[in-house]
């Protein structure tokens, strides 16, 4: 993080009316916000404008902030309750994220990876590529975990879910990233050979 | 019961107890298949935590700003919660009400024997406060009015619950 000021005393100078500590809070959050509502949207398009979304409800109600949790914890609340209402928007009938919009997801996904397996790609990548073809449950818990650095009780309090539920999703969520990431590799492999 | 998967993370995230804790650091010098599986989470963990979240577009910021920039700022909102006005309207809504009790209890027979709710309606002179349907009107008005500013207010407390 470029800036070393801390999340709670920008907030401090936005309410004491430094609009411009605002867009520091924006710049350090951006990404995370950006690739959590691209794990429930897909189209870079959508998950920019809810994440643009999430930053102006941030903005209007950060007075009402009472600092029980990290800012971190609240912003992704703000963040899994507006992807929520999106996708509940555009789909009506499928609210459940564990759908199968997913798996025909995962099966384009993997039609663009056979397009272009003649491109070398680090182990690093293709993890990010087993991701992309994730469950938006299981990517969404992957992200907060990992990039978004919550804790279990903290996913617990953003998505609503018990903790030991939010647990178990972890567990699943690396155990299927793991089997993709197999068929991924493998998949390299057999395509090299050829 | 656990996999052995399900250990070997628990393990990594350190939320086991000791006595898994050491159950799995024997297995890992006694086992080399879980010693392989092992490895590969961690593999997994390091990827994971270094992995780069995906950029929005340059503008993303400049967008949010020039949004903000449109609307009122943090700190209005703050004033327009005047504790003022919350503390007015809550003296306009216990002012009728404290007359009203005043007014019943001076018009309360103390003696014995008179204490039911019944006696207590047909005791008290409510003509004397100008006219029976006026006052009955006046009721009715404070009653909706309460009703409205205790729903605005549930509603306020239940939006910020929602986001803390």
């Amino acid at each position: 993080m470029p800036d070393q000021a801390t999340d709670l005393a920008l907030i401090e100078s936005v309410i004491a009316g430094d609009q411009q500590c605002f867009a520091l809070l924006v710049k350090r959050y951006q990404r995370y916000v950006f690739t959590v509502a691209l794990n429930f949207v897909k189209q870079r398009e959508d998950a920019e404008e809810i994440a643009q979304d999430c930053f102006i409800k941030v903005y209007r109600s950060l007075a009402t902030f009472q600092k029980q949790s990290k800012f971190s914890t609240w912003l992704y609340t703000i963040v899994y309750y507006t992807c929520m209402t999106f996708l509940r928007k555009k789909q009506p009938d499928k609210i459940s994220m564990d759908d199968e919009e997913n798996f025909l997801q995962l099966e384009n996904k993997e039609s663009d990876f056979k397009a272009n397996h003649a491109e070398k790609k680090s182990r690093t990548e293709y993890l990010q590529l087993a991701m992309k073809m994730m469950l938006k449950d299981d990517a969404m818990v992957l992200t907060l975990f990992y990039q978004g650095e919550q804790s279990i009780e903290e996913i617990s309090k953003i998505t609503g879910f018990e903790a030991n539920t939010v647990k178990v999703k972890l567990h699943r969520a690396r155990h299927r990233l793991r089997a993709k990431l197999e068929v991924i590799l493998k998949e390299e492999v057999r395509d090299l050979i050829h | 019961m656990k996999t052995i998967e399900e250990r070997l993370w628990d393990f990594i995230d350190g939320t086991c107890t000791t006595d898994e804790k050491y159950a799995i650091e024997r297995s890992l010098q006694s086992d080399p298949t879980i010693k392989a599986l092992y490895a590969e989470f961690i593999y997994i963990n390091q990827n994971l935590k270094v992995a780069e979240p995906d950029e929005p577009s340059m503008r993303f910021t400049q967008n949010v700003m020039d949004k903000i920039a449109l609307e009122p700022a943090t700190k209005a909102l703050q004033t327009q919660i005047d504790k003022r006005i919350i503390n007015g309207i809550a003296a306009l809504l216990l002012a009728p009400l404290s007359v009203l009790l005043i007014f019943m209890f001076t018009q309360l027979q103390w003696s014995e024997g008179k204490w039911n709710f019944s006696n207590l309606l047909s005791e008290i002179q409510l003509h004397k406060l100008g006219g029976g349907v006026l006052f009955e009107a006046a009721i009715v008005a404070f009653m909706v009015t309460a009703l409205f500013v205790i729903d605005q207010v549930l509603q306020y407390r239940k939006t910020l619950l929602t986001y803390e």
